[in-house]
């Protein structure tokens, strides 16, 4: 009779993190802290999932409650249920519900290795232009003929424009919204972009390759989930940077000119002036597709 | 007896990391901790519909089709048995976090195990969903896209011919989803006691039964998988493996690795890729950008439990050549060309 109540017991255990897991998505999505995790455009596939797991926990819950037959013993024959296979899923929930939910620090930015400086057309995720145009001359009329590839008709007008009036502006704004699509453009093209005023919110980012005076200042941009978080931004310059400590958040208006970093042509951001900010309410940046 | 191995060489393998990590015990802070968790728990959130798309997949191919049917889908011949698997992903596009399942399933349902293998190797690149976020990724270079595709299939298509000679099916291990479901022995209830078809709902009760235990079975690798991923990620810089981009052989390897080590999911993993773009060959990041998706720290776990070991390791090594090799010949082949 044990091997009966073993089934039960495993049906049981397992109905329970069912449970834990579903209420676990639930509440992460109800309290918006599942922002911390993946990026909000599968939201809708997490509430699917903790649905879904909720009718899975309904059908073990059924048969842990279930009267066994004799016919149950097909399976567990002998050895009861190594109740070492739930470990991994009870660690699980124990970090999930006690530790607090929180965006990835800064500091890991220096092993994740920033999106900084020099870019190649390849990596450009947002702009069309070919890659061969990147030195031509006449760059900022030619862009008007990029490519489609990859983009739909309508799509890539609304890129365009877009990028049209980040040219057109004296005073760049850069926003979570047009985030990735500033630091491609102006990180790819800088030299059409020199002079301009840009206004940014962003965390000090400290590497060896340095200067006293520069820092970087990003963002992480999430694509999926925080484990593809990528820190992009731009290389700043400031007499007194050593004040600035690694992860302090900073609002900057600055002019973009034209520096060396690593040997590549980069935008360097002068700072006009700063304040320091407390990290806004979401640190990471959701890359818009246009 | 092959549980308790697989078992040990976890415990030997976390106990080789957490003695690495013991090193470093000083200068890991809460911060660093907390940075762990956010990026375990980020790719579980991630991952866990699609596997849950996996194990009900599974579930409904194990209650509702039976072997006749599927085999009436498939070519007898092995090429098309295997052109079909390489591109069943268009129509059915499962990520690499919920494929191992679907694949242990099609074995079990009849499916040549070459096919399901290719099948396996292939879907979490070769669909719409990755297509289109490559294209993105990679928008002022729109033929990698057409490279990773065409490198997929080649090796899946390759993999999956050359096991075919290999292995015959015998290699599957079915853990707790042995053929029987439902509450443990399912089918006793209805094949052996009751010679009427299950109702619907049974059916259902069933399917949403064995779909919770396969989640179960495979959970816990996806989840200590997750954990070494996350593991990785925290606290080791990246510089140690990508100070080699150049070097046409050695940015392969260390892109592989990479790949290996980061567990990103396929659909995710091009905007990666690009990010590398700079310093990179071409050939690395499209190993990057095949070898990942195909082979990671948790998949090979979940393998792990579904084949046996034997046959992953031939796998592996088979998926690993087919990928150095052809990225190889690619960066050689393209010197200022794709790059």
């Amino acid at each position: 009779m044990l091997r009966h109540v073993s089934l039960n017991a495993e049906a049981f255990y397992k109905s329970l993190i069912l449970l834990g897991f579903s209420a676990f998505l639930f509440l992460l999505v109800k309290s918006n802290n599942i922002i911390y995790y993946i990026n909000p455009r599968f939201v809708k596939l997490t509430e699917a999932a903790a649905v879904l797991i909720l009718l899975m926990f309904l059908a073990q819950a059924g048969s842990s409650l279930r009267r066994t037959s004799g016919a149950h013993s097909c399976r567990h024959y002998g050895h009861g249920i190594n109740k070492l296979t739930f470990l991994p899923f009870v660690i699980t929930l124990l970090m999930a519900f006690l530790l607090p939910n929180n965006a990835l620090d800064p500091s890991m930015a220096d092993n994740k290795g920033m999106n900084l400086g020099a870019r190649p057309a390849t990596s450009g995720q947002y702009s069309p232009t070919p890659a061969v145009q990147e030195n031509a001359p006449n760059a900022q009329t030619d862009n008007s003929n990029a490519n489609n590839q990859g983009y739909a008709a309508q799509a890539q007008s609304l890129l365009r424009s877009k990028i049209d009036e980040l040219q057109k502006a004296g005073l760049i704004k850069v926003t979570e919204d047009n985030f990735t699509l500033v630091t491609n453009e102006v990180n790819i093209y800088p030299e059409q972009y020199v002079g301009k005023e840009i206004t940014m919110l962003g965390f000090v980012l400290k590497e060896k390759k340095f200067s006293a005076e520069q820092f970087g200042l990003a963002r992480y941009v999430i694509t999926c989930c925080s484990a593809d978080a990528m820190p992009d931004g731009f290389i700043c310059e400031y007499k007194n940077a050593a004040h600035f400590k690694e992860g302090d958040w900073l609002n900057i208006r600055g002019t973009i000119q034209l520096g060396k970093y690593e040997g590549n042509t980069v935008p360097i951001i002068k700072i006009a002036t700063f304040s320091k900010v407390p990290a806004p309410q979401n640190p990471y940046i959701y890359p818009v597709y246009y | 007896m092959k549980k308790n191995a697989i078992t040990l060489l976890f415990l030997l393998l976390s106990a080789y990391i957490a003695w690495h990590l013991l090193k470093f015990l000083p200068n890991i802070t809460w911060a660093d901790f907390l940075n762990f968790k956010t990026v375990f728990l980020s790719i579980i959130i991630e991952a866990l519909p699609f596997l849950l798309i996996g194990v009900l997949v599974s579930a409904l191919l194990q209650n509702f089709f039976s072997e006749e049917t599927i085999r009436k889908f498939l070519p007898g011949n092995r090429i098309l048995n295997i052109l079909l698997a390489s591109f069943l992903g268009i129509i059915f596009p499962v990520c690499e976090c919920g494929i191992v399942p679907v694949a242990r399933r099609l074995v079990g349902k009849g499916v040549p195990l070459y096919s399901a293998i290719t099948f396996m190797l292939a879907a979490p690149i070769i669909n719409p969903v990755v297509a289109s976020s490559t294209a993105v990724a990679f928008g002022a270079n729109p033929e990698m896209v057409w490279f990773r595709l065409g490198l997929a299939f080649f090796v899946s298509f390759a993999a999956g011919y050359l096991l075919s000679f290999w292995f015959d099916g015998r290699e599957v291990k079915w853990g707790a989803a042995q053929d029987d479901f439902g509450c443990g022995c399912g089918h006793a209830h209805y094949d052996h006691h009751h010679h009427l078809p299950p109702a619907f709902t049974a059916k259902i009760f069933y399917t949403l039964h064995s779909a919770s235990d396969e989640f179960f079975d495979m959970g816990k690798y996806l989840i200590i998988g997750s954990a070494l991923a996350a593991l990785a990620q925290t606290f080791v810089p990246r510089d140690i493996i990508l100070n080699v981009g150049h070097h046409s052989l050695s940015s392969i390897a260390s892109m592989m690795t990479f790949a290996f080590g980061i567990s990103v999911c396929s659909s995710a993993d091009a905007f990666i890729a690009a990010s590398f773009a700079g310093n990179f060959t071409a050939g690395s990041l499209l190993a990057f950008m095949v070898f990942g998706p195909m082979i990671d720290i948790k998949n090979i776990l979940m393998m792990l439990n579904a084949f046996q070991a034997r046959f992953v390791a031939v796998l592996i090594i088979i998926v690993s050549l087919l990928v150095a090799v052809s990225t190889y010949l690619i960066n050689f082949a393209a010197v200022g060309g794709v790059k």
